[in-house]
């Protein structure tokens, strides 16, 4: 059996006095990508934060490439995982070339000025998500859709062999949104990365992930195939409200739509 | 300047600005040397002789020294603070360590203990008082802001504030029951102003700050990645927590360093890293070593003007850094705000 990029064993978890996990088991599978969804509240970012250790887990362990997180450096585990995050206001004027360098830190030592390796990493990063041409522009100047890309260019040059991806088409219009995912299954193909996606948009997962994780209270309520996860009962119970799922004319993965 | 912004920092753009910033600050040490209350030749003073030489070597290099030191350490903390605080109008007072440093040195002051004869000598024991002052407050406020062992920024910034509007109700009650003579002593402490400076204390002075700033300098990188937010930080690799609480020592232990030897001297610490930023860009491996020479370099003008304004009086140069960074701050405030094409 190959290593698992990424896996939670026994995964207990609790914020103050509520519990989120309580023995939760996952292990995510190398060179696929993975759709991890679930209502608000479900624990999708928390599971975010124990893989990256921002979180301490109460019980269990979180491994990543094999190696318990508990062990290695803030350094080592970024060198293990990147994470495009949400939403990351930029307050001091650093150029999108600069911040998509910073990614560059866990692999430098010491004062770290930028080699040309780093900066020709860097341009290669913004060139796979059509955004070479910002290089020079301000972070804080950027329309929600540029920094998102910018973002997801940071995490490309960390070069991690996990990449997560927290909510990443939130901000996006349709065509990029799209572009994005048809951007992770071309990394995954050319890269062997494996891509995890935390996201509400049921839909575009439906269409671009390997697998689908439906958490909800904390648990995993379904694990497969899209097909074998969006059902209508699954999915109205995870969500508390009726959802069907129907499929699209000359479209063969499955749609959902709240009733 | 419509979204421009620098290339990545170089080695070769690193050293250029700090030997320019460093020729910069040479000239303003000349100009502070040659100035003051009474009109002295250089060349006897290097001479070594009598009168000359004791005013040049005795009271203005002490003087300027301090005025470097201090500038300079308020400035660098400053950038430090701010990105530490990821907010652009952090200063060096901000946190509460200033108020503590303000109590210990009117404790001296009314106390009676304001100075010590040794061996006929009489010593200033005022910086150590202001010096105690500001490490007591920097315990109280690195505790208080402690969280399941980690600082905070929010809760740093609440703890500072309250602990230096606590400091400073002391105080006010210590300057009421103060005699006119102690009042009108702490009135002028609280100004900020480089008087009664011995060579040593400037020497104290530097071998606090220097290593300071180094280690500010040398932890750039991650402080660079700190702007981004605590999150971001440690997804890249940053130990937030060491980081987080070795900058808010170390700028700390610098701003006591500076208050104890010149009391609170304001806007030195705001507005000298912005208008650095401004110029240089937000990289804090640049931002903080500059920031730095060029406090060190305003400070030593501004009190050169000082002793100039008011010679052969001493007004206190607290007045002369708020008086011309004020309207700097605005500038630069209305310069960004055409920049950024809106609030920051």
């Amino acid at each position: 059996m190959t290593t698992s990029p990424l896996e939670f064993r026994e995964l207990a978890f609790r914020y103050a006095s509520t519990p989120i996990f309580a023995g939760l088991n996952l292990r995510i599978e190398p060179g696929q990508v993975t759709a991890v969804l679930g209502p608000n509240g479900s624990g999708k970012t928390t599971l975010l934060r124990l893989a990256t250790r921002i979180l301490r887990p109460a019980g269990g362990t979180v491994a990543l490439a094999g190696r318990d997180v508990s062990v290695l450096t803030p350094r080592e585990v970024a060198r293990l995982v990147a994470v495009v995050p949400q939403e990351e206001p930029s307050l001091f004027p650093f150029s999108v070339e600069e911040t998509v360098l910073m990614a560059r830190s866990p692999w430098n030592s010491g004062f770290g000025f930028a080699t040309a390796l780093d900066r020709k990493r860097a341009a290669e990063c913004l060139e796979v998500v059509e955004a070479g041409h910002l290089l020079r522009r301000d972070v804080t100047r950027l329309s929600g859709g540029e920094r998102q890309r910018v973002l997801l260019a940071r995490a490309l040059a960390q070069d991690a062999p996990l990449l997560v991806l927290d909510e990443p088409t939130s901000h996006l219009d349709l065509k990029h949104q799209v572009g994005i995912l048809r951007l992770l299954e071309r990394l995954k193909a050319a890269e062997g990365r494996t891509v995890v996606v935390i996201s509400h948009d049921v839909n575009l997962c439906s269409r671009f992930a390997d697998r689908m994780v439906l958490l909800a209270a904390g648990a995993i309520l379904a694990d497969g195939a899209p097909a074998e996860v969006l059902r209508s009962e699954l999915l109205s119970e995870a969500y508390g409200t009726r959802i069907s799922v129907r499929r699209v004319d000359g479209l063969d993965w499955p749609h959902v739509f709240p009733d | 300047m419509g979204g421009w912004t620098l290339k990545p920092l170089t080695g070769r753009r690193f050293t250029t600005w700090l030997v320019l910033l460093l020729i910069g600050l040479l000239a303003a040490m000349f100009v502070g040397l040659s100035v003051g209350a009474v009109s002295i030749s250089l060349r006897d003073a290097l001479r070594g002789e009598g009168e000359a030489a004791f005013i040049l070597f005795d009271l203005r290099l002490p003087r300027v020294l301090s005025a470097v030191f201090v500038g300079g350490a308020l400035a660098a903390c400053g950038a430090a603070f701010q990105a530490l605080l990821r907010n652009a109008l952090a200063s060096p007072f901000v946190l509460g360590v200033s108020g503590g440093g303000s109590l210990g040195a009117v404790l001296a002051i009314v106390l009676g203990v304001d100075a010590v004869a040794v061996g006929g000598l009489s010593i200033s024991t005022r910086p150590a008082f202001a010096f105690s002052g500001c490490l007591a407050a920097l315990t109280l406020i690195y505790f208080l802001a402690r969280r399941r062992g980690h600082l905070m920024p929010q809760t740093l910034l609440l703890s500072g504030v309250v602990a230096n509007a606590f400091f400073l109700s002391i105080l006010g009650f210590l300057q009421y029951l103060a005699t006119p003579h102690e009042a009108q002593e702490i009135l002028r402490w609280m100004m900020g102003g480089l008087y009664g400076l011995s060579p040593e204390g400037a020497l104290m002075t530097g071998a606090l700050v220097l290593p300071g700033v180094l280690v500010l300098t040398l932890l750039g990188r991650s402080l660079n990645v700190l702007t981004l937010g605590a999150e971001t930080a440690r997804q890249l690799g940053v130990d937030v927590s060491r980081v987080r609480a070795v900058v808010f020592v170390t700028a700390s232990v610098l701003t006591g360093a500076a208050v104890a030897a010149a009391g609170p001297i304001g806007f030195v610490g705001l507005f000298i890293p912005h208008g650095v930023r401004l110029l240089l860009g937000p990289d804090l491996r640049l931002l903080v070593p500059a920031s730095f020479l060029a406090g060190g370099g305003f400070l030593v003008l501004a009190d050169a003007l000082a002793r100039v304004i008011s010679s052969p009086g001493e007004m206190p140069v607290g007045l002369v850094t708020a008086a011309v960074g004020a309207p700097c701050f605005i500038l630069i405030l209305i310069s960004g705000r055409a920049q950024a094409g809106g609030p920051a």
